[in-house]
């Protein structure tokens, strides 16, 4: 039960998006069309996940042991950086339509503060192995639930008649602060 | 203690840093996209200054992946030029023939503040499209130069000067007909001409005559005396503005030396200063002066 609350609670009640305020900048960025949205989810989620599970076992068995965590930042950011590398080769090869259409917000998940966010979340809470895992999972789904829903939102507004001082980014900042609000909603549902 | 610790940090965060890089050295082997070789080739003669004239996205690397997997035509590299669509064709296998001419931009005006009447005395940021903005800049001319140098920041070869008195003038030798600054400049006094050329009207204005003599010291007044005086009819006066014909020009510079009012410009290399009239000779000092500080 214990895993189920963790994992609800990253997606919804601890949004890293909508509750936490990280990762706004793909948030903005890639959130005009749902396709690339979900690309762009997809591989935050992976990378976040992998980075979990890396950075979880540099911590304890490289950074704890040798007693140098003053270098975790560092090492945390090797990590993501390297993994953002990996994606993007993979996906260059893979999904080229994808990889044009996410562009240079690719290579800016490696900036994603949400990615290092988590990793530290992580080290800070001392989540255990399985609980890392899944908490850097869910904060990806979460990441992508926020960024889809958003895209969807946006994909409407563009089409509606909207007042031309409001169009593009001042709308796009207005629907934000709306679903943060929205999400706030969630912030009992989990127990403790 | 401390001492082991930084034996501790270069050693752990090396490994770290080997394994990762040695992870994505395989991964970029494994995953490797094959890319035609000829768009690497083509790539490296295009100049490499990603300056979009060629109006493919992407800059010169968008432009190679163009010309092999759509066929766009060779000729689309300005700054490049004829070498490099030999360049191209060579490594395409395609016949070489050049449909190209090279061209310069000019400006189309040469105002300055006191040749020019003023509306009201501009002192907002350097920037031609904020001065536009105030009710189309501070020359009462419509087709003036703003003399703020938005041309000169847009463009990606140093190719544009200023004189003192804000006379904007494009080194021909540095122009590579990109095309940056006619896009940028909002009066919209910068064209691309043939570079055989070196005479060409300095002013863009279709008032007649008493009009412009009103606003403006130096515009074209249409008052046909270069039409007259061109020896290979290759001037005409049209609305009140006299248009050069790059075909039929041979370069005499008549034209120039007849202007009463002084507005066409020449790029003739001239003997000595002496020959420019002020503005001309303050923006070539200038020229002289930067290239000597170089």
């Amino acid at each position: 039960m214990e895993y189920f609350y963790l994992f609800i609670g990253a997606i919804f009640v601890n949004n890293i998006v909508l509750t936490k305020f990280l990762g706004i900048c793909p948030f903005i960025g890639v959130s005009k069309q749902i396709d690339s949205a979900i690309g762009m989810g997809f591989a935050v989620t992976f990378v976040m996940t992998m980075t979990s599970l890396v950075t979880y076992i540099l911590n304890k068995y490289v950074l704890v042991q040798l007693d140098i965590t003053y270098l975790r930042t560092l090492m945390f950011i090797l990590v993501i950086a390297s993994l953002v590398q990996f994606v993007e080769i993979v996906i260059h090869k893979f999904s080229p339509a994808l990889y044009k259409a996410l562009g240079i917000f690719l290579p800016l998940i490696t900036t994603n503060c949400a990615i290092l966010g988590i990793a530290q979340i992580n080290v800070m809470e001392n989540l255990s192995f399985a609980k890392s895992l899944l908490n850097g999972f869910a904060s990806g789904i979460g990441f992508t639930l926020a960024l889809v829903l958003m895209a969807g939102m946006r994909e409407k507004v563009e089409k509606s008649k909207v007042p031309a001082s409001f169009r593009g980014a001042p709308l796009a900042f207005i629907l934000a602060g709306l679903m943060a609000l929205a999400f706030q909603g969630f912030a009992g549902l989990i127990p403790g | 203690m401390s001492f082991m610790i930084i034996i501790f940090s270069v050693i752990s965060m090396s490994i770290v840093a080997y394994l990762l890089g040695m992870g994505l050295v395989f991964s970029s082997k494994k995953f490797a996209v094959e890319k035609d070789e000829r768009i690497t080739k083509i790539e490296n003669v295009l100049p490499q200054t990603n300056c979009g004239a060629c109006g493919i996205p992407g800059g010169c690397g968008g432009y190679a992946q163009g010309i092999v997997e759509q066929g766009l035509d060779i000729n689309l590299c300005k700054p490049g030029g004829e070498s490099a669509i030999e360049a191209i064709a060579k490594v395409l296998g395609m016949d070489f023939n050049a449909d190209f001419e090279k061209a310069d931009a000019r400006v189309h005006c040469k105002s300055d503040n006191s040749t020019a009447l003023l509306k009201y005395e501009y002192n907002g940021i350097d920037d031609c499209i904020q001065a536009s903005t105030l009710f189309g800049g501070q020359k009462v001319c419509p087709y003036a130069c703003y003399g703020l140098g938005s041309c000169i920041r847009a463009c990606p070869f140093d190719a544009i000067t200023i004189s003192k008195d804000r006379v904007v003038r494009i080194i021909d030798e540095k122009c590579t007909a990109c095309g940056k600054c006619v896009e940028i400049c909002p009066s919209q006094v910068i064209h691309l001409i043939s570079s055989k050329m070196k005479v060409y009207n300095g002013c863009s204005s279709v008032d007649k005559g008493g009009e412009v003599r009103k606003y403006c010291t130096v515009g074209c007044i249409g008052c046909m005396r270069c039409q007259k005086v061109c020896p290979a009819d290759a001037v005409h006066v049209v609305n009140f503005n006299a248009v050069f014909d790059s075909s039929k020009c041979i370069n005499c510079n008549k034209c120039f030396e007849s202007c009463p009012t002084g507005c066409i410009r020449s790029y003739i290399e001239p003997t000595s200063l002496q020959d420019l009239e002020p503005s001309e000779k303050a923006a070539k000092e200038e020229e002289e002066k930067i290239e000597s500080g170089k």
